[in-house]
């Protein structure tokens, strides 16, 4: 399975990717939601795991990209504190826009791991 | 300097009658949504901490977790679970590894109360909603809330056509 990974945190973009390969799939990283945009749009992806919160492009607005061009794709959005930002509001807007799955961080390998296996099943 | 707006400038400004009735309607739908009202009844706070609870990977389940979650401080963070707490909605336990941290578990009394979060009635009700009329309440809330939604790139208005 081929994986797309959008943080602007690299730290937590490596750690994500340490868990995904762990299970076999292999990944590309995006820095940045525009990066991420460039890449869902020019390559082709079986799941998206998206910060929620990124400078420029938010995960949310990388969701409705997604649900707009390619509606079946599978999408994790990994949701954090925001500057400001009610994190209620935000993953209601990612359940409007039908994220597969929201996962709240901080979260341990085995559950990342739990649900790769669950929407890729 | 101090500027005096006219009679008929204050007018211009005001909001059309139209507009104010519907912010008064609006207003009146969503405190439909909490019918049990009183100072023992759960407040729509302490519901969005329960739903978050009922919702939340085990990991994010702290008094941090939902603080960031409800963009609160850890202080009334603290505060809303300990009131869960008493309810005996949720169990409040020191993390064995890092005794700062406070893990949040929901109760099956807590459970219990989730399955009959007054919000379902209201996502039943919207469901009733024919689909275009749903498509306009949706751009509508999310104008409101100032998510700045673009219509040409809402994939539902696509999807019903």
């Amino acid at each position: 399975m081929r994986v797309l990974i959008a943080d602007d945190t690299p730290s937590v973009r490596e750690a994500v990717r340490y868990i995904v390969e762990s299970d076999g799939h292999d990944v590309v990283e995006a820095g940045s939601g525009t990066q991420a945009l460039a890449l869902l749009s020019s390559d082709r992806f079986d799941l998206a795991i998206l910060d929620i919160w990124m400078p420029g492009r938010s995960g949310l607005d990388l969701l409705k990209h997604i649900r707009h061009e390619q509606p079946g794709l599978p999408v994790i959005i990994m949701s954090g504190g925001g500057p400001g930002a009610s994190l209620e509001q935000a993953t209601a807007i990612a359940d409007l826009y039908q994220a597969s799955h929201i996962l709240y961080k901080p979260f341990d390998d085995e559950e990342l791991l739990a649900l790769l296996r669950t929407l890729t099943r | 300097m101090t500027v005096h707006l006219s009679t008929a400038q204050a007018q211009t400004d005001a909001p059309a009658a139209t507009d104010m009735a519907l912010a008064l309607l609006l207003e009146q739908a969503v405190r439909g949504f909490y019918p049990d009202r009183g100072p023992d009844q759960m407040h729509p706070g302490q519901w969005a901490a329960l739903r978050y609870l009922g919702r939340a990977n085990a990991e994010a389940r702290t008094i941090a977790g939902l603080a960031r979650y409800l963009d609160i401080t850890v202080g009334p963070a603290s505060r809303a679970a300990a009131a869960l707490e008493r309810k005996g909605l949720i169990a409040i336990r020191v993390d064995a590894a890092d005794r700062r941290v406070r893990r949040l578990d929901l109760t099956a009394q807590g459970r219990d109360l989730l399955a009959a979060d007054p919000l379902l009635n209201a996502a039943r009700q919207l469901a009733r909603i024919a689909n275009d009329h749903k498509q306009g309440l949706r751009l509508a809330v999310l104008a409101l809330l100032g998510d700045g939604i673009d219509d040409s790139a809402d994939p539902f208005v696509l999807a019903t056509g």
